[in-house]
């Protein structure tokens, strides 16, 4: 897509209402507010100050009254004058969509808005917001960038887009509004909803791994190892260490190997979400025991591993299941 | 909007303070003793509440507190209208409304109203002083209000200050423009309150023993005039104001036969040379125009009389500027005879005293103006003296004065010699107006005060016409030489003239004063005389002769939309794009290209870039290639940037082919 500006834009597309409502439409890359998207128009406190200004008008013609003309046009030149500092305080600001870290349905996503400040003149009280989330106003220095955050609430799992959002300023006097709808390319991932009730996690994988069982157990001894502390007084080899050896702790292996596959076959006569919702619930809880697992949905098999890569890469596969 | 419930800070409550304070600051001299009390002691116990938080005041009390003031100032003034009492009431409203901050909405409405009472100041003075202070309060007012717009930072007062002084300095052509071509209608819209004309100052349709004396001591300027060419000598310097025919002893009034019309100059016969000037009027809320005799001629709408004033269709309420003809020397011809009937009107009950003193002169006199001659004659001879702070007189005060006291002011002399006059069967009037005037040479006009407020008589006399009499230059001459030094005066002592003053120091002092009023004549004459007429004349000398509503309107439009575009231009070259060179010109570069129509996509890098721009237009290869590496070079090369290639690539993309397309 090109970058947007006035000259693209046909007579019929620029006198478009949605424009005025609603944006452009999801746009990527870093927007730039100019003139064909900043509108501008008097909040209500600028229409009490119209109000005044015209009593004020009054007044002075009714009293005939030079200077009271001379300072209501002052006052009212002053609110003129102000729509431009009003639509200067928008133009040329930058946006760009930085990260959403993934979150799980039901809480709330944040994505993240770089705004930048080409210009050297800082701007005031820029205001982001968007319909599920009240303002947050942000000031910028002359060429900086600030982060700022916008949520969404995060309903159900799969892929969450930022939606359309709204910037906005009432700088300087409070009596002008300036804003542009935008709507910027940016995903936030939500895994499924991870439940606290139904079954726990079956199907252990009991097979001896092939190439030797590495796991920590009481049953079977695996060797030798040199000490550490913090091993067992009753594993230390004390015959060797009475012959002045080396201390030396002995090694058991347990053939209750902590490998368990998370299994969407394991969880008949339920639902999809509630499946995947308990499987998420799954997952989290082997990955806090420290456990290896592995992860079956109907079509998709993901192999038996651990770690935080391999969690994500699980809980990514149960958002986007279909 | 953004009125929730958020307690405002005490930056913002000072700034609130601070705005209220100066509007109202100025009218509490205006104000009875009750509102200024109140008004001061609700301010200190504000800055009191912001240095230490109390709790605030309850809002029950606050209510009734409300209730009761607006009570109060209704019951003082017995309205709520009117400027006075209007005054009062926003005064005691906004003072409440501080010790009730709670919301934004609160605060906007703080700096609403101090707007507001800002205009309600010039209802009462329109110096440059007031004018220049109210400048500066609506730079705070307007600080203030962007203050309370921004309170989520700290950004420093100053900014703040700045910022408003930026929009005021702004906001200052669209100012002269609307206030220039902003089409002026002629108030009232609809009727104005009875207080709307209290205190102005000028002469009275009647005049009573004490009348004219008592405005005499007020060095309020009544009128400014301008010759075109030289003035003429103080003893022709006599402005003339309301005629009075008809007395009842004591009161004397204009009668019904001196507002009849005429057309101008009638009969009136020129004796010597006509005399032309501009008089700048101040609002009198009377009808008559004040001007040389005798004037012939005026260039405002206004009615001729019988009795040769010149008369507006409206009472004169603001300063007004128009030019007149008089001829000093003039011979008004023939006396008809309802004229002679009223000019011979005598109260009942003369005293015999009067009337011997009249027949005797006129037995000794063969003709009307022998009878004149003795009068004044009477009046030098005899000890009379002129005063400002002459004694009471009872139910025959000419009587009394010419027998008894014998010390008056110019209302007294003119009384008597006119009833003398006619008990000797000399038709005779008085005539009320100013006289003299003080020269600024700063300015080059004359000044005429309240204080110069003069009264003489005229007589009939059948080989002139009307003649001007004036007894009080028969008892003290210097009165018409010099005007009256109101800072000399002293009860019941004779009048002091202001005479020849020889010290430096009172030099300049005079000097100064000359300076002071002659820019606030120019001030008067521009600024605030500057209404419906002055903007027809105005628009014609622009060449707008009879434009209608819709041209004026367009051109009102096309002014105030050419002084933003000028502003908006300004603001647009003074906002410094990006302060990194290599950025700016690395901006340059893709702008020339964009107009080949090859656009950098948002996420393309230099490299990619150039490699499309040389596939589209292989004979800029050379350009390309070289502009693309030392960007590179110098944007993500090196952390330190070498000034020679900075220049080098600004050349660079200076030389680059524009419209090689």
């Amino acid at each position: 897509m090109p970058p947007f500006s006035m000259q693209t834009l046909t007579l019929r597309d620029r006198f478009r209402l949605q424009r005025f409502t609603r944006g452009l439409g999801v746009e990527s890359g870093p927007v730039h507010l100019d003139r064909s998207r900043i509108f501008i128009l008097p909040t209500a406190s600028g229409l009490l100050f119209a109000c005044m200004l015209l009593v004020m008008l009054f007044g002075a013609i009714n009293y005939n009254n030079s200077m009271a003309h001379l300072f209501t046009f002052l006052v009212g030149s002053m609110a003129m004058v102000s729509i431009l500092h009003t639509y200067r305080n928008l133009a040329g600001l930058g946006f760009s969509a930085g990260r959403s870290k993934p979150v799980f349905a039901g809480s709330r996503a944040g994505f993240e808005i770089l705004v930048n400040n080409p210009g050297a003149s800082p701007r005031y009280g820029i205001r982001l917001h968007s319909a599920e989330q009240p303002a947050v106003s942000i000031d910028l220095e002359g060429s900086h960038t600030v982060t700022a955050t916008l949520y969404r609430d995060a309903r159900q799992r799969g892929v969450l887009p930022l939606g359309r959002w709204t910037v906005s300023t009432r700088y300087p006097l409070g009596l002008l509004r300036a804003w542009a709808h935008l709507e910027l390319r940016a995903e936030c991932l939500v895994y499924p909803h991870p439940v606290n009730e139904g079954p726990i996690a079956q199907s252990p994988a009991y097979k001896p791994h092939q190439t030797g069982d590495r796991g920590r157990g009481v049953d079977d001894f695996a060797g030798f190892r040199p000490y550490r502390p913090g091993d067992s007084p009753r594993h230390v080899l004390w015959k060797a260490a009475a012959r002045e050896q080396a201390l030396l702790v002995k090694q058991f292996g347990g053939d209750r190997a902590d490998e368990v596959w998370l299994d969407w076959e394991a969880l008949p006569g339920m639902d999809t979400e509630a499946r995947l919702s308990r499987l998420c619930r799954w997952v989290l809880d082997a990955h806090r025991n420290q456990q290896a697992y592995g992860l079956r949905l109907p079509g998709l098999e993901i192999g038996i591993a651990s770690g935080n890569r391999h969690k994500h890469r699980c809980l990514e596969a149960l958002a986007h299941f279909t | 909007m953004q009125g929730h419930a958020t307690t405002l800070s005490a930056r913002t409550q000072t700034w609130l303070l601070a705005a209220v304070v100066l509007v109202v600051l100025p009218h509490l001299p205006r104000m009875p003793g009750w509102i200024t009390l109140f008004a001061i002691g609700v301010g200190l116990f504000k800055l009191l509440l912001l240095r230490r938080p109390w709790h605030q005041p309850p809002r029950m009390l606050l209510a009734l507190l409300t209730v009761a003031a607006s009570a109060a100032v209704f019951f003082y003034y017995s309205t709520l209208l009117g400027k006075q009492a209007g005054v009062a009431l926003l005064i005691v409203m906004l003072a409440l409304k501080l010790l009730e901050l709670h919301t934004l909405r609160d605060a906007r409405l703080v700096i609403y109203l101090s707007y507001f009472l800002v205009i309600t100041n010039f209802l009462f003075t329109q110096t440059i002083p007031i004018a220049v202070y109210m400048f500066v309060a609506t730079l705070v007012i307007t600080a203030a209000l962007s203050a309370i717009t921004h309170t989520s930072r700290q950004r420093p007062v100053g900014s703040h200050l700045r910022l408003a002084a930026v929009l005021l300095a702004q906001a200052l052509p669209i100012m002269l423009v609307l206030f220039v071509f902003f089409p002026r209608v002629a108030g009232p819209l609809w009727g104005l309150p009875k207080d709307a004309y209290a205190g102005m100052t000028g002469l009275s349709d009647s005049m009573t023993p004490g009348a004219i004396s008592s405005l005499a001591q007020s060095g309020a300027t009544a009128f400014r005039v301008e010759f075109f060419g030289p003035a003429p000598a103080a003893e022709l310097r006599y402005w003339r104001g309301p005629v009075l025919w008809h007395t009842d002893g004591r009161t004397w009034s204009p009668g019904r036969i001196g507002s009849y019309p005429r057309k101008p100059p009638d009969a009136v016969q020129n004796r010597g040379e006509a005399l032309r000037y501009a008089v700048t009027l101040e609002g009198h809320d009377k009808p008559w125009l004040l001007a040389l005799d005798l004037p012939v001629q005026i260039s405002t709408r206004a009615v001729y009389t019988v009795d040769f004033q010149w008369l507006s269709y409206r009472p004169v309420r603001e300063r007004i500027r128009y030019e007149a003809t008089s001829w000093p020397h003039y011979d008004t011809g023939p006396l008809h005879s309802p004229l002679r009937k009223a000019a011979l009107q005598l109260p009942e009950g003369v005293s015999p005293r009067v009337q011997e003193l009249a027949r005797d002169w006129r037995a000794r006199a063969d003709n009307d103006r022998a009878v004149v001659q003795q009068a004044l004659d009477y009046f030098r001879s005899q000890p009379f003296v002129y005063t400002l702070q002459p004694p009471l007189l009872g139910d025959d005060p000419v009587d009394e004065f010419l027998f008894e006291t014998r010390r008056g002011f110019c209302e007294h002399y003119a009384a008597a010699f006119v009833v003398l006059m006619r008990s000797a069967g000399v038709p005779a009037r008085v005539v009320t107006g100013y006289q003299g005037g003080e020269y600024n040479p700063v300015g080059d006009y004359w000044l005429i005060r309240q204080a110069d407020a003069h009264a003489w008589a005229e007589v009939w006399l059948p080989a002139a016409g009307w003649l001007r009499v004036d007894p009080t230059a028969a008892v003290a001459p210097e009165r018409i030489e010099h005007p009256l030094d109101l800072d000399l005066q002293a009860a019941g002592t004779p009048a002091r003239f202001r005479l020849l003053e020889t010290g430096l120091l009172v030099r300049s002092w005079r000097r100064l004063q000359f300076a002071v009023d002659a820019v606030n004549n120019h001030w008067n004459q521009w600024v605030l005389s500057y209404g419906p007429q002055r903007q027809l004349e105005l628009l014609a000398a622009l060449g707008f002769r009879q434009a209608s509503w819709r041209e004026m309107a367009l051109t009102l439009l096309l002014l105030i939309g050419g002084c933003l575009l000028g502003i908006a231009l300004w603001m647009l070259l003074r906002t410094p794009g990006p302060s990194d060179p290599v950025l700016q010109a690395w901006q340059r570069y893709c702008k020339h290209l964009a107009r080949l129509n090859i656009r950098r996509g948002a996420s393309e890098g230099p490299r990619d870039f150039a490699r499309r721009a040389i596939a589209a237009h292989p004979e800029l290869a050379a350009q390309v290639c070289s502009i693309t590496e030392l960007y590179i070079r110098l944007r993500y090369g090196k952390p330190l940037q070498d000034s020679h290639e900075v220049k080098q690539l600004q050349q660079l993309v200076r030389r680059f082919p524009q419209h090689a397309g």
